[in-house]
């Protein structure tokens, strides 16, 4: 196992890690922008902070939300820049959403929609624009217990909707909860070359080692052809811009250059004849500095890197095989943004696909994603999740209440990780969670 | 932690909540106190203010709507703006003004951009907002108003400040000077729906008057258990540490990345703090008077009286271990609010100058090498000087605070 190395302190890298370990963590310019670039970054935080309006608005340039959305700004679901959560009981999802589809595929191989609702659930309206509804959620607890006898409890959620504005769903419709992903570090894991990627790969554990990792392979507005997916709980999107407007579009209502078009089903009719923001309600220049933000959000450094129980942690994760899917470090080919470029970067994913079996699976696929594949997510600055966001619900559906219950949700590739950490007393399983709390 | 850590803009490397320093800023707490002194006198004079512009504004709402009567209201509100800017550099620390945990009053008071079809109609839309939909809200009440913005990122800003501005001003499409809602729509017989307009002015006035009265409260000397009484008793390093970040965020994230570089990019007329009123410049201009009060130690209130001494002041501690760094932060001060006086001398500035002010909206316009952004230009280079400064300071005091950490609102 390769011995500690100093540059792991520095998770993105010389010119792209912050120092702040405050509630600020996550929302920090990357120290390497020029003087441009940070005025830059300050107009994207701005449209990132702020929220979006009903048109029309004297504000031309922030109105136009809906007529249907999830959230009225970027901010409200990634707080701080950070990640979403579940909803408290009796509460409508806000920074959580939920993904619709029935059985087959659109034109370019994705998700197809559900024919009343589209891709995605959105509770609410602009006046005079029912939302499409609500939700409830209910959760079962299932005990278990560790090696040592120490017992523990795993939570998951059931999905049923209270009231659907637009009628039923059609019958075989397929769900997927989603909570928000913390947005800094992203622009990093954008200019990590295909070819690095594809390393990682293999699709058909040609190595039996029990791990296959597969790349997500997705439709691309921009280059208008199939590329690999990168970002998102499937990595089903391929670029930050197409992950932003998609987001802008499908959370908040924005039409842009990439999505024309306003997010309204044939019935629903208010939805279509309401007023818009423009077309499109958001510039190219108002995108383009979003996603610039998204860029270059600086990645938190490492604390207490050379406590031993911290080393301790990192032996143990690597020997449980955590590494063999959060693949702990790449470095970043080339961009015009100096801060991102030929980084050494420790994000701790592979960003491939595994199967992680039966209990995490969303029975959605998306693209090549089957319903029990996911991406691995990135793990670096997630000891600061509690500083941030102040809670610290994990998974795509935010089910894992801890570090701990997150690792003993993995299933399938992940079980025989998932059995070392079980199987650890609880001195190591301690350790084990340290370390990660010192990404 | 004790790595050579080589970086731009990064100025210290411990950890803030424990900052090991070897000063201990000993002569802090009357700091601390003074500060806490002027900010209470602050929010005092705001507090006064808003409760003027509710009496002001109560012809409007109680049936003698006349020109006169809402151009006194008008005056009222630009005067009541005066103090509440000139706090808002206590906005960014989880005080009480912006603690989730108290209420997040700043959203109630301050929230922009508006919802303001939400409100009451638009050009295009006769028949929009709470006023205009007695169907859906039957009354217009605290609770149908506080709803709407009881959950930020879920519903739409309807109250506070620019709420009460689009009540008295209406949208502005006059690109020479703000918006121009005719009193008749406080006149019942005349305007639509004035009855319930006149309610909606009544509560949101109401409203801004008890968040106000909230945050007054916390500040409030001599009352156990408040915010201030724990604010003045924390750690030296700590409540200092609160003071700069609050500073550093209101000078760089708010004032010059949101406020100032935000429209000056987007060249949006309306993408301005006050965009009704076009108090914005005003609004700025008593931003920076704020930083100068926080610094400097001392508060001219509304009516003329002095509060605060300049010898328990962030200056003093600041001079004590860096008096060149000290004076680069008065110069650098005085410099930003020169810079902001002077946009009504501008020759791109045109024959419309609001309450001696070049209104913000025309400035912005045209290009790089015209005077009225190039002056815009000089106000964000003062400001991110400052900031820099400010980090300075930071450092000059031990406490670990970099630039990067104002760069958020």
């Amino acid at each position: 196992m390769p011995a500690y190395d100093p540059s792991e302190e520095m998770a993105g890298g010389t010119l792209g890690t912050t120092r702040t370990t405050s509630q600020d963590a996550y929302t920090q310019p990357m120290p390497g922008l020029t003087f441009e670039q940070n005025g830059d970054f300050a107009v994207g935080n701005s449209f990132d902070a702020d929220d979006w309006v009903v048109a029309p608005a004297s504000t031309a340039s922030r109105d136009g939300l809906g007529p249907l959305y999830n959230a009225t700004s970027c901010s409200s679901c990634h707080s701080r820049d950070g990640r979403g959560q579940p909803p408290a009981p009796g509460d409508e999802m806000l920074s959580m959403l939920v993904r619709l589809s029935v059985p087959g595929m659109d034109e370019h191989g994705g998700p197809l929609n559900e024919p009343s609702y589209g891709g995605q659930f959105q509770p609410h309206g602009i006046p005079g624009v029912d939302g499409e509804g609500a939700t409830h959620l209910e959760w079962v607890e299932t005990p278990g217990t560790y090696a040592d006898g120490t017992a523990y409890s795993l939570r998951h959620a059931s999905l049923s909707f209270t009231s659907l504005a637009y009628g039923p769903m059609q019958a075989d419709t397929m769900f997927s909860m989603r909570v928000a992903s913390s947005q800094y570090g992203l622009g990093l894991l954008e200019v990590v070359s295909e070819a690095d990627i594809l390393a990682n790969a293999d699709p058909d554990d040609a190595d039996h080692d029990g791990i296959s990792g597969r790349a997500n392979q997705v439709w691309n507005q921009t280059t208008g052809s199939v590329t690999l997916g990168r970002f998102g709980w499937k990595a089903n999107q391929p670029s930050l811009r197409q992950q932003t407007a998609g987001a802008m579009l499908g959370d908040i209502g924005m039409s842009s250059s990439v999505n024309p078009d306003q997010n309204c089903t044939t019935v629903q009719t208010e939805c279509r004849a309401a007023p818009t923001g423009g077309a499109p309600e958001l510039t190219d220049m108002i995108l383009d500095l979003l996603v610039f933000y998204g860029q270059t959000l600086a990645v938190p450094a490492r604390r207490d890197v050379s406590d031993p129980t911290v080393l301790r942690g990192r032996t143990l994760f690597r020997d449980a095989g955590c590494a063999d899917c959060h693949v702990p470090s790449f470095t970043t080919g080339t961009s015009d943004t100096a801060a991102l470029a030929h980084q050494h970067i420790w994000p701790y994913t592979d960003l491939l696909l595994h199967d992680m079996g039966d209990d995490l699976a969303d029975h959605r696929p998306d693209y090549a994603a089957s319903g029990s594949e996911w991406r691995t997510p990135p793990l670096w600055g997630i000891g600061l999740l509690r500083t941030v966001n102040r809670h610290e619900y994990l998974l795509h559906d935010g089910r894992a209440r801890g570090l701990e219950e997150a690792i003993l949700w993995h299933g399938g590739e992940g079980e025989a990780a998932r059995d070392a950490f079980r199987a650890m007393s609880a001195a190591d399983r301690g350790a084990l969670v340290r370390f990660l709390r010192s990404l | 932690m004790n790595k050579p850590f080589v970086l731009p803009l990064v100025l210290s490397l411990s950890s803030f909540a424990c900052a090991p320093t070897a000063d201990t800023l000993a002569d802090a707490p009357p700091v601390l106190e003074n500060y806490a002194t002027v900010l209470y006198a602050e929010y005092d004079d705001t507090l006064m203010g808003a409760t003027a512009l509710r009496t002001h504004a109560t012809p409007l709402f109680a049936g003698t709507a006349t020109q006169a009567a809402l151009d006194d209201a008008r005056a009222a509100w630009r005067a009541s703006r005066v103090p509440y800017q000139q706090t808002e550099y206590a906005r960014f620390y989880v005080g009480p003004i912006d603690d989730p945990d108290m209420g997040n009053v700043e959203s109630l008071l301050n929230s922009w951009p508006l919802d303001e079809n939400t409100i009451d109609y638009v050009m295009g839309s006769d028949g929009s907002g709470i006023i205009n939909d007695p169907t859906t809200y039957p009354t217009i009440d605290a609770s149908v108003i506080r709803d709407e913005n009881a959950t930020p990122g879920e519903k739409n800003i309807t109250a506070g400040y620019h709420a009460i501005e689009f009540l008295l001003w209406g949208q502005d499409f006059n690109p020479d000077g703000p918006g121009n809602r005719s009193y008749t729509d406080y006149v019942v017989g005349m305007g639509a729906n004035a009855d319930r307009r006149r309610t909606y002015l009544d509560v949101s006035t109401q409203l801004l008057v008890d968040d106000l009265a909230q945050v007054h409260a916390e500040w409030t000397p001599a009352t156990p258990g408040n915010y201030r009484a724990s604010f003045v008793a924390v750690a030296p390093h700590i409540g200092i540490g609160r003071i700069l970040l609050g500073m550093g965020k209101l000078t760089e994230g708010e004032l010059a990345g949101q406020r100032i570089h935000t429209p000056f990019t987007t060249k949006d007329q309306e993408d301005e703090h006050s965009c009704f009123s076009d108090n914005t410049v005003a609004d700025y201009t008593h931003d920076v008077q704020g930083l100068i009060n926080a610094y400097f130690g001392t508060y001219t209130r509304t009516d003329g009286t002095v509060v605060g001494d300049p010898t328990r002041s962030l200056s003093s501690l600041v001079h004590a271990r860096d008096p060149v760094l000290d004076m680069r932060v008065r110069m650098q001060l005085q410099q930003a609010l020169t810079d902001i006086e002077a946009w009504p001398t501008v020759s791109s500035c045109p024959s419309v100058v609001l309450q001696g002010m070049c209104p913000f909206d025309q400035l912005i316009a045209g290009t790089n090498a015209d005077p009225g952004r190039m002056a815009v230009q000089r106000v964000l280079n003062d400001l991110h000087a400052i900031a820099t400064s400010l980090a300075q300071v930071a450092t000059a005091l031990g406490l670990d605070l970099q630039s990067s950490d104002f760069q958020s609102m």
